[in-house]
């Protein structure tokens, strides 16, 4: 297991892209394609990642996969909502993709990715719930909840 | 106008089994974009609220704690909600009386304001900077950043 984390920055034009947590103990792949990315400014989003937004990766389940530690990776499903959920790492904390209670799609935390993928996000979602505080998220469309083509 | 940082304020994580409080105004507040802080809340960066650890209590169930070496050299320990995750406060041996806590865990988050965005230089393309910051490529001993400029869409 490495202990030093690389600082890539550039675009990976990869078709396979992995992440980890903060302690690098699960690790997992992600394929294109890629179904979306967004920066989501909710209210749950926001106490799930302590950031003024989440910025997920969206893919279908068979272009994830776990590639070890699987078993540290912990569920939670928030009780008060309709489909909120974080996967997170037991022996760190770090989050983690977590399927949706549909298991129609996997969210990538863009964070936990090695690389940089060659997509931008695309849209600001729930852009009403936004922290005054947070940037700016000029140049992109901005929705009160989902985009109307989500689902 | 800008909003005042209050002298008392709570948080939690997103489940509510981990409470903290605070009964002083905040130090500082910074935005940290190093790759450890992206990992932990799985984002762009960690907005964070730095304040004293001995006006810093917590109540409810106890968090996690992780400690990691990070770039800096320091060992930094990270508190998170073992119910659900949430990544909450963290603190660094280098300066252990002082706690940074996440600002998205803040119960009332709107009056956050960072002046500073730090180790800027593992900033990503996908996420923004705010405009009016003071920028560092790594920490604020480190030079200002003038080898990175932000570019005018906001990314670094």
């Amino acid at each position: 297991m490495r202990g030093v984390r690389r600082h890539r920055r550039r675009f990976v034009n990869a078709d396979i892209l992995r992440g980890s947590c903060l302690c690098t103990g699960v690790q997992y792949e992600v394929r294109k394609p890629y179904l979306r990315f967004a920066h989501c400014y909710c209210g749950r989003c926001r106490k799930a990642t302590g950031s003024s937004h989440a910025t997920n990766l969206y893919v279908e389940p068979n272009q994830f996969s776990w590639v070890f530690g699987e078993e540290l990776a912990k569920r939670f499903d928030l009780p008060s909502a309709q489909s909120f959920a974080t996967t997170y790492c037991t022996a760190c904390g770090g989050p983690l993709p977590h399927f949706t209670r549909s298991r129609r799609e996997v969210v990538i935390p863009a964070g936990t990715l090695d690389a940089v993928p060659d997509m931008l996000p695309q849209a600001n979602i729930f852009w009403g719930s936004r922290a005054p505080w947070s940037c700016s998220g000029e140049g992109l469309p901005c929705h009160a909840a989902y985009t109307p083509n989500w689902r | 106008m800008e909003p005042v940082a209050p002298s008392y304020f709570a948080g939690g994580c997103a489940c509510g089994a981990v409470r903290y409080e605070c009964t002083s105004t905040p130090l500082a507040m910074v935005n940290c974009h190093c790759r450890d802080c992206q990992r932990a809340g799985g984002t762009g960066y960690s907005p964070t609220v730095v304040v004293a650890r001995v006006d810093f209590r917590l109540s409810g169930e106890q968090p996690k704690y992780h400690e990691l070496i990070s770039v800096s050299g320091n060992t930094a320990s990270r508190a998170f909600c073992g119910r659900c995750g949430s990544p909450l406060f963290a603190s660094s041996s280098a300066r252990t009386d002082f706690v940074g806590v996440r600002a998205g865990s803040l119960d009332d988050p709107s009056w956050f304001r960072s002046t500073v965005d730090v180790w800027i230089a593992s900033a990503q393309p996908w996420d923004f900077l705010h405009p009016d910051t003071k920028k560092f490529a790594q920490d604020r001993t480190q030079a200002r950043d003038a080898d990175h400029p932000v570019a005018a869409d906001g990314h670094a």
